[in-house]
């Protein structure tokens, strides 16, 4: 123990004699450190938002559509969705064996639709839905209560608001329960307040899916049915019992529709799994991006300690042949040079983590992502610093090593 | 203690121009001997001494220290038999310029397992025997050359080898300061130690219990006066 700390006092002193170009190799490393730090900050703190936006939708989620981009064309003369109540309720009532947790249909008002209270006029997203719509999109209220089946029963004139056109509806204080509005001219009893959601970082990144949830106008498909003047559901949303079987439970449910209406129409399903998949897809390319600059930063950091090292390998010539000639052996040799290196890469390293931090939490409040530390990779940028130390340190140590005592002793 | 027989060195290679730089040299130090080795530039003077002192190795013959046959001994070994049995007097000292005078002292008992305060307290004692007590903290640059000379060899006795091993000790010091550091080999020689000293000077080799001289490679004189 008072060997090694006396082996890093000298350390220290011999980096001491040359500071600014010992402090150069410090800063690769230091870079190399930071940037570990950054990229693994924005990778985590992009994944987590992600999934937690992604989760907005239900990651177990199918969508099944009727589609028209085909191109046989008798499979577009026939109008409608393809879809009605009856195949809804049939779904529904298999659920169980199709391996379906919830489904919804989902009927959609006009988007010229307007929606009002008093003299505050919104343009909202309306959507006519299932009791289950709010399970499988991981919806909940701040206030009031969900939809239940009585509503979609009877028809209920009753609507969930989304937090923003609750806003833009309500005079400031006002409590949105029990609150009448006005939608396309018919009246409404508000009912629940749902509570926000966040798809800024799918919007920003252009995906699909990635508009706001926040203006929606939630009320029963019956309802919405009735509105619309037929009973037609523009697509059924489906949670499935297991991820891994999404693809195949849509393709079941399209099956199902397909013999309910054999000809003439053909329907799509959609999954989670295709939009996780984009996502990830630029996240990796994120941390692809970052390891290959963070790695060039070490491997500049470790040329540059190798050159530090071989510099002071190449001065301290005659030191060494003095120290072995006064007793040292190769491994005592080794060992002082290996842990002037490691002692830089360490420092790096170290300055690199306090670096890294300061630019994650800058980057965080940039990017608006969540920050989520990670004492995992603090360990891990520690050790690759002072591994990247001891490797570039090693083959100029190795040489004051071997250095044989009198040669060395002649050199000026 | 030394015992050398028929040893040879020789620089460069046999289809180059081979340059023998010791031939046949045989030579018996005993142990508490004072030798001063003598002899014109280039006749192989440091050459033999690097050799006794285990930082050369040799193409033939053979060399015995303490009864070990020293080209058998693997690198370690010679590290450990430095360490312990010989000490180094260089004519440039060989101080380490950024360690202070003490410091350079301790430097060989860094590599054995003494404790710290025993480290520093040997230093500080044996600057002091040899009058620099109020040196300690001085770096080499800032202490004359008979003082520097004085902090290696009290670096090179700190670990109170048998042999001492000097190559022109007093070379870069003035008369006056060069006679000062052959008082205090002969105190030591009185005391038990054993010298080797490569010298020019006669004046300095006087100080020596035996003298040897070289020429061209070859011992011509053993100094062992009948
Ligand atoms: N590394 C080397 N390569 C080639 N020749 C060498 C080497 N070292 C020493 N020599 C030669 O060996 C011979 C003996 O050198 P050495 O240093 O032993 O002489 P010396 O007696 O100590 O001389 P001086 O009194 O000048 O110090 C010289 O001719 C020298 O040029
Ligand atoms: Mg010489």
């Amino acid at each position: 123990m008072n060997r090694w700390l006396s082996n890093v006092t000298q350390a220290l002193q011999a980096l001491n004699v040359h500071r600014r170009r010992s402090a150069l190799s410090v800063l690769g490393i230091t870079i190399g450190i930071a940037a570990v730090m950054a990229v693994g900050t924005i990778s985590r703190g992009g994944n987590h938002l992600i999934y937690r936006e992604l989760e907005t939708f239900g990651l177990n989620s199918v969508w099944v559509y009727r589609n028209w981009n085909v191109q046989d064309v008798k499979l577009r003369e026939k109008g409608g969705s393809g879809i009605t109540n009856e195949d809804f309720l049939s779904l529904q009532a298999d659920k169980k064996q199709l391996g379906i947790r919830n489904i919804t249909p989902d009927v959609r008002g006009h988007y010229d639709w307007v929606s009002k209270q008093g003299s505050r006029e919104v343009n909202a997203t309306v959507i006519g839905v299932g009791r289950d719509y709010t399970t499988i999109a991981n919806d909940t209220i701040t206030t009031g209560r969900l939809l239940n089946q009585n509503d979609i029963n009877t028809r209920q004139p009753v609507v969930l608001l989304g937090p923003e056109i609750a806003n833009a509806l309500m005079e400031p204080g006002t409590e949105p329960i029990g609150q009448r509005i006005y939608v396309d001219g018919k009246r409404f009893l508000v009912v629940g307040l749902l509570a926000s959601k966040s798809r800024d970082f799918l919007a920003s990144i252009g995906s699909a899916g990635g508009q706001n949830a926040n203006d929606r106008i939630v009320m029963p498909y019956t309802t919405m049915q009735r509105m619309v003047g037929h009973e037609d559901i523009r697509n059924l949303q489906i949670k499935v019992e297991d991820f891994d079987r999404a693809a195949e439970i849509g393709d079941l449910v399209t099956d199902r529709l397909l013999s309910a209406h054999p000809v003439g129409i053909a329907y799509r399903a959609e999954t989670m799994a295709s939009y996780i998949e984009t996502t990830n897809k630029i996240l990796n390319g994120v941390a692809i991006i970052g390891i290959v600059s963070a790695s060039i930063s070490l491997l500049v950091g470790g040329m540059g300690i190798m050159n530090v090292m071989g510099t002071a390998v190449l001065e301290r010539t005659r030191e060494i042949g003095v120290r072995k000639a006064i007793g040292a052996r190769e491994k005592d040799i080794m060992t002082q040079f290996l842990m002037e290196a490691g002692l830089i890469s360490a420092v790096g390293g170290l300055l690199g983590l306090l670096i890294g931090t300061i630019a994650s939490t800058v980057l965080a409040n940039i990017t608006n992502f969540p920050l989520i530390p990670s004492p995992k990779q603090v360990i891990f940028a520690l050790v690759v610093s002072v591994i990247v130390g001891l490797l570039s340190g090693f083959l100029p140590a190795r040489r004051a090593a071997r250095m044989k005592p009198v040669q060395a002793l002649r050199s000026e | 203690m030394i015992s050398i027989s028929k040893l040879s060195k020789a620089y460069g290679s046999v289809d180059t121009s081979l340059l023998i730089v010791l031939k046949n040299v045989n030579l018996t130090i005993n142990e508490g001997e004072f030798v001063a080795i003598m002899g014109p530039s280039g006749s192989g003077k440091s050459t033999l001494l690097n050799i006794i002192g285990m930082l050369d190795n040799f193409d033939a013959g053979s060399y015995q220290f303490k009864g070990q046959s020293v080209p058998s001994l693997n690198s370690d070994t010679l590290a450990e038999l430095r360490l312990y049995n010989l000490g180094f007097v260089f004519q440039s000292f060989n101080l380490i310029a950024q360690l202070t005078a003490q410091a350079n002292v301790e430097l060989p008992m860094l590599y054995t397992r003494l404790k710290k305060t025993k480290r520093q307290s040997n230093a500080v004692q044996r600057l002091t025997e040899l009058g620099l007590g109020d040196r300690l903290n001085h770096k080499p640059s800032e202490l004359s050359g008979g003082q520097q000379q004085r902090v290696a060899i009290a670096r090179a006795l700190v670990n109170d080898p048998a042999v001492l091993i000097a190559d022109e000790p007093t070379g870069s010091l003035d008369t006056e300061t060069g006679i000062d550091i052959m008082h205090l080999f002969q105190r030591l020689h009185q005391n038990g130690k054993t010298i080797v000293m490569v010298t020019h000077e006669e004046e300095i080799a006087a100080f020596a219990s035996r003298v040897i001289r070289m020429r061209d490679g070859k011992i011509v004189d053993q100094g062992l006066a009948a």
